[in-house]
Formats: C-alpha cells, structure tokens, sequence
C-alpha cells in the first residue's frame, strides 16, 4: 500500500488508535464507574443530606 | 472567565457543547488522516514514509499544548485561587502523558527508516523525553499527598518551573545540532511544506486539537465526580467513626 515503508505507517496509526481509543474508553469506563459508586451512596443515604451535597457540585 | 467559576455552571455548558466538539473533531481526524493516507502526495525525499506526520506531529504538538493549558490551571490555582483550575491540571496530566508518548513512539517509528534508528539522544528527542518524565512525576506527585489540596498546590508549583522546557522543545532545534528537522510550520517566514502536503496536516492537528478539548472537558467531570465521590466517604467515615480528636481529649 505505501511500498516499503507500509509497516511503519501503519504501526504508527495503530498506536494511535490504540492510545487514543484506550484513553476514551478509560475515560468512558471511569465515568460509568464513578456514576454507579455515587447512586450507591445516594442509595444508602436516601433523602438524607449526603445523597445531594451542594458543596461538591 | 469567571462567570464559569461555578462547576454547576462551567459543567452545564461543558456537558451541552462537548458532544458536538467530539463528533466534529471525528470528522477532522478521519478526513485530514484519509487525505494524508491516500490523497497526498509521497514525499520527494521520504516517499510514503512522511504520512507518518500526520499522526506524529499533532501529537507533538499537542503534547507542548496540554502542558501549555496545565501551566494557565497552575496560575489560576496559585494566583486566582479558580475552583476549576485544579480539576482541568489534574485532567489534563494523563492526557498529556498519553500524547507525549505517542509523539515518542510514532517518532521513533518513523526515525527507522528515515534515521537508520529507533533513537538518538539528540535535544528534541531528549528533551521531549523530559516532558514524558515531567508529566509523569506530576501524577506521581499528586498522588504522594494525603492532603489534596497541599498536593494541588506543589503540582502546580512543579508545573511553572517544569515550563521552561516548552521554550527548550521549541527551540531545540535551532539552538543544537539535531537530527530532528527544524521547524516546517510555524516559521516567521511562513511554512516551507507544499499546500498539498499541509492541508491534511492542519486539518489533522485541528481535528485532535478538538478531540483534546472534548476529552479533557469529560476528565474534568470525571475528577469532579471522583473528588464528590471521596468527600462523601469521608463524610461517612466521619459520621461512623467521630472524629479523631475530640475536645478536652
């Protein structure tokens, strides 16, 4: 596709894609995780004062 | 700037506008990296192997960048005291660690075939090696202190005095003998790389630019949600447990 130096190009945009996709799924992934903990709380703590803390808004 | 020091605020307009930043820089990066694959021309000297760049050099370049907007968080969390600054620092070092290392890897795969090697220890590639380092010990750092706001503050001091390498990157190749070239873009007398070439390289750098801006904008919630998330749990082990020093003890 890029005669010889078709290993290096792709190996380069694979690394990018790698990288970069792992980094959004990181970021997906810890988000989804981060939501889940806090209902957890919110659960345990139903209409009390922890469930809707302003100061860490 | 600071109307958007309320987070409920800065992260309502965040959470609004990051979407459409992230499916437009998708549509940058695959059209400038399309158009660099298999529309632009091969290199007179490099043939094939300069499409290289239009991954290694918005990388490179957003590598200096991420830690440009880590040194602005640092100032407004030591001079401005901005409640925001800290979460867009604390974001923005892994991101920044990522690019950096790809610029890393994606230029010591193209330094193969161009260079006869993988590496040199000439000042680009050392001194980007430093900012891998820095950005590295940032997290390290941040992690080192139980207190997180006297963590906040050391990282940030670090980050001014870790600044003086952008300066160095930029200009290591005019002030040393490199086997990295010399800048091709951002030149006084404008860009020495023919338009055909150029065009999918901005369009490229662009479109990760923007890729950054929405990444880090979603970090910035995360680490917002990670630092509720712990508040509550010492909150909890507090209610549980009372505090560890009482009056008159």
């Amino acid at each position: 596709m890029f005669g010889a130096y078709t290993a290096y190009v792709l190996a380069c945009y694979g690394a990018a894609a790698l990288f970069m996709g792992g980094l959004a799924f990181w970021l997906l992934f810890e988000r989804s995780r981060l939501m889940k903990k806090l209902k957890d709380y919110s659960d345990s703590a139903a209409g009390g004062p922890v469930s809707r803390s302003k100061s860490h808004d | 700037m600071f109307q958007f020091a309320n987070p409920t605020r800065f992260f309502s307009l965040a959470d609004r506008v990051q979407p459409w930043i992230a499916v437009l820089s998708l549509l940058l990066i695959v059209t400038g990296l399309y158009e660099g694959l298999f529309i632009a021309p091969p290199d007179y000297q490099q043939g094939d192997a300069v499409r290289i760049m239009y991954v290694h050099v918005p990388f490179a370049w957003l590598s200096m960048a991420c830690y440009s907007v880590m040194t602005l968080a640092a100032i407004g969390l030591l001079v401005f005291r901005h409640p925001l600054a800290d979460l867009a620092h604390e974001a923005a070092t892994p991101m920044g660690a990522i690019f950096t290392a790809l610029a890393l890897l994606t230029g010591a795969i193209w330094g193969k075939p161009m260079w006869g090697t993988w590496w040199v220890w000439d000042a680009r590639l050392t001194s980007v090696l430093v900012l891998f380092v820095m950005y590295l010990g940032l997290m390290a750092l941040r992690q080192a202190f139980d207190e997180p706001s006297r963590g906040a503050k050391a990282v940030a001091v670090l980050t001014l005095i870790g600044v003086i390498n952008i300066p160095i990157i930029k200009f290591s190749v005019e002030w040393w003998n490199t086997l990295h070239q010399g800048a091709s873009v951002f030149r006084l007398d404008g860009p020495t790389i023919h338009m055909d070439l150029l065009r999918p390289l901005l369009v490229s750098a662009l479109g990760f630019t923007l890729l950054f801006i929405a990444l880090h904008l979603y970090a910035m919630k995360n680490v917002m949600l990670r630092r509720r998330l712990e508040g509550l749990k010492k909150r909890e082990a507090f209610k549980s447990e009372g505090p560890m020093f009482k009056e008159g003890a």
